[in-house]
């Protein structure tokens, strides 16, 4: 094979690999982004106060003080099965605010610098916390 | 009828059918069943038609324990007693305050929320509530502007509250009294003794003075101490002439069991929307009703713990408020009921412009909760006395885990349910988010609400009265108000009180009727 030939094809066949990873990379940004703030409490709190209650959540969790572990468990199913991977901001919005709804239903809530909060919220805090500090 | 005891000769005998002693809320509405009846009622007051120096410095007392309110001013000593100066709050018990609750040492009243209901709606009279209506319908009925929170009613519910103007039963029953020909009214006139005869079996005797140097005695067929809970108890326990442990104190319960109110403000609640929350606002002197927001029955059982009702308040305001036990200090009422209202003008005024600020749909939650009935919290006597002789008040307030316990879930359910309809979430203040502190913060007040110290019960080694409010082991000695109380419950004592003294005023007529 020529030299030139070899390093067309060998180039081409970087970007053919690197092309999915960079938009697997980027949706996962555009996932992270749409997981925080959570918007609840973001219509009542400054970002001061959130970031307070996610510091607070990943003190008391440390071993959940990581953005993909949060990820995961942000976008686990109700039974905590399998990460969902809804796309867009509003499918993501709905998918969370029905988690956040059953969290209180079946009682899984947490009491964080006092504020009463689905976990599924102070995760979303906690997460918006790691990812604005 | 109106005589001022200490115009009387000295060693005067006074006689009736019924001698009422104290001239308050309790002994009043008493006083009021019993005019124009064939039966010669006596009734005794300590002070005067006004405030008197001398006569108020009876009232003062120790307090050890947890922090309270001085003695001396928690409490008003002349015609119309504290109602001279009360807020008007008023709500009846829930049937689950009557009732046997495991969790809740030394529950259980021997009469149910069924058997009060009839005088709860003659008492609303005496107070010149509204309609004996605590339905939130009907009151929606009325006014479509007053929306509840969408929380789910088996397990948040709204609990009404009725306001008097507030009823001031000095200048609004004094003419009525004087006017009745059956009732003898005696101001200056304190009780400082009750004489029984030899075997304690009954009351022969009150012996009353006065700052005047003046001594009476007054016979009556049925004495009924209506002091409130601190003075009847006071009263039983220096009347140790013949039972030298005081009256109807064989089991050393009198001056046990002392209730009040925990007052205090426990969090906070944030809606993300404006919301009509006129059923949860309260005007002075205008609002005719409220809500509160209580804990189900169910719910109470569930988690085991008492009752109590939040009330909601802006917390732009609310926030700039001082506690009430920081303001109510001094020894003066009538400076500290100054000083009270001055602090709720002055934090209104503190308030932020209402603009777009989260502040402006924030609300504090106010808990009020009853305390667990407990035998250490009491009132005993002191080695020191007034001025006519009586030794002195000791209270020694008392609180359980079970009090801060319940404050906190009783937030928490209301947070949990505000989540859940997604309407608002719920801070609570620091002093409840560790779930093993039971200690108490310094602003910890009550709601100078005194039950408890003569407790009902229809055994007598359980309580002082029984469930007509007649001391065990005296045949015409009875005690009316809330001293009678078994639990305190949510609502503000003195409409259950009324409706309890106007079942006892039933009860003796009954018997007078008999004999």
């Amino acid at each position: 094979m020529h030299r030139k030939s070899f390093i067309n094809i060998s180039f081409m066949g970087l970007a053919a690999m690197a092309i999915p990873l960079l938009d697997c990379a980027g949706r996962n940004r555009e996932i992270k982004k749409s997981l925080v703030p959570p918007a609840f409490l973001s219509r009542i709190c400054d970002a001061k106060t959130i970031r307070g209650i996610g510091v607070a959540y990943t003190s008391r969790f440390p071993v959940q003080a990581r953005e993909d572990l949060l990820m995961d468990l942000l976008l686990a199913d109700e039974a905590g099965q399998e990460p969902a991977r809804p796309s867009g901001e509003t499918v993501t919005a709905s998918f969370l605010e029905k988690k956040i709804q059953n969290d209180f239903t079946t009682g899984n809530t947490v009491v964080m610098n006092g504020w009463i909060l689905s976990v599924t919220e102070a995760q979303q805090a906690a997460l918006f916390s790691i990812m604005t500090s | 009828m109106h005589i001022d005891a200490r115009e009387l000769r000295s060693g005067s005998v006074i006689e009736g059918d019924i001698c009422i002693v104290g001239a308050g809320a309790a002994g009043l509405s008493i006083a009021l069943e019993w005019i124009n009846s064939p039966h010669k009622i006596i009734l005794l007051e300590g002070g005067g038609f006004e405030y008197d120096e001398k006569v108020q410095d009876l009232y003062d007392g120790k307090t050890t324990g947890q922090h309270y309110f001085p003695l001396r001013s928690a409490r008003l000593h002349y015609f119309g007693g504290t109602t001279g100066h009360w807020a008007g709050y008023c709500s009846t018990m829930d049937e689950i305050d009557f009732q046997k609750r495991d969790w809740v040492p030394y529950s259980g009243w021997p009469i149910t929320r069924k058997d009060l209901d009839p005088f709860y709606a003659r008492a609303q009279e005496n107070v010149e509530l509204g309609p004996y209506e605590y339905n939130l319908d009907y009151w929606q009925k009325k006014d479509p502007d007053l929306i509840p929170l969408p929380l789910d009613k088996n397990v948040v519910w709204n609990k009404i509250w009725q306001f008097s103007p507030p009823t001031r039963f000095g200048p609004k029953y004094r003419k009525r009294i004087e006017d009745a020909k059956n009732i003898q009214l005696y101001t200056y006139a304190n009780l400082t003794d009750i004489i029984s005869n030899e075997n304690v079996s009954a009351v022969k005797q009150v012996t009353v003075k006065n700052h005047a140097g003046k001594e009476h005695t007054v016979h009556a067929k049925y004495f009924i101490l209506a002091c409130g809970a601190i003075q009847n108890a006071r009263i039983l326990l220096a009347s140790n002439k013949q039972a030298p442990q005081g009256l109807g104190n064989d089991q050393g319960l009198v001056g046990r069991f002392f209730m009040e109110h925990l007052e205090i403000k426990s969090g906070e609640l944030w809606l993300d929307r404006p919301n009509s929350m006129k059923l949860y606002m309260m005007d002075f002197g205008r609002t005719k009703m409220r809500s509160e927001l209580a804990i189900s029955a169910e719910k109470q059982r569930e988690f085991k713990i008492l009752n109590g009702t939040v009330s909601l308040s802006p917390l732009a305001t609310a926030r700039n408020t001082r506690p009430i036990i920081d303001v109510w200090t001094g020894k003066d009422p009538r400076k500290d009921i100054v000083d009270l209202y001055q602090n709720f003008r002055k934090s209104d005024h503190a308030k932020p412009p209402a603009g777009a600020s989260p502040i402006d749909k924030a609300f504090q939650l106010f808990t009020r909760v009853e305390q667990a009935p407990n035998p250490s919290s009491r009132i005993t006597l002191d080695t020191e006395k007034d001025s006519l002789g009586m030794p002195r008040s000791i209270l020694n307030w008392i609180l359980t885990p079970l009090e801060k316990k319940s404050i906190r879930k009783i937030d928490e359910l209301i947070g949990q349910q505000a989540g859940l309809a997604g309407v608002a979430r719920v801070k609570l203040l620091e002093y409840l988010w560790d779930e093993n502190d039971y200690t108490w913060p310094s602003f910890t007040g009550g709601g100078w609400h005194h039950m408890g110290t003569t407790r009902m019960s229809e055994d007598s080694k359980a309580g002082v009265v029984d469930a007509d409010c007649r001391v065990h082991g005296i045949a015409n000695l009875y005690v009316a108000g809330s001293s009678c109380f078994v639990t305190a419950a949510a609502p503000n004592p003195t409409l259950t009180l009324i409706a309890l003294s106007i079942r006892l005023s039933d009860h003796l007529k009954g018997k007078l009727k008999r004999h």
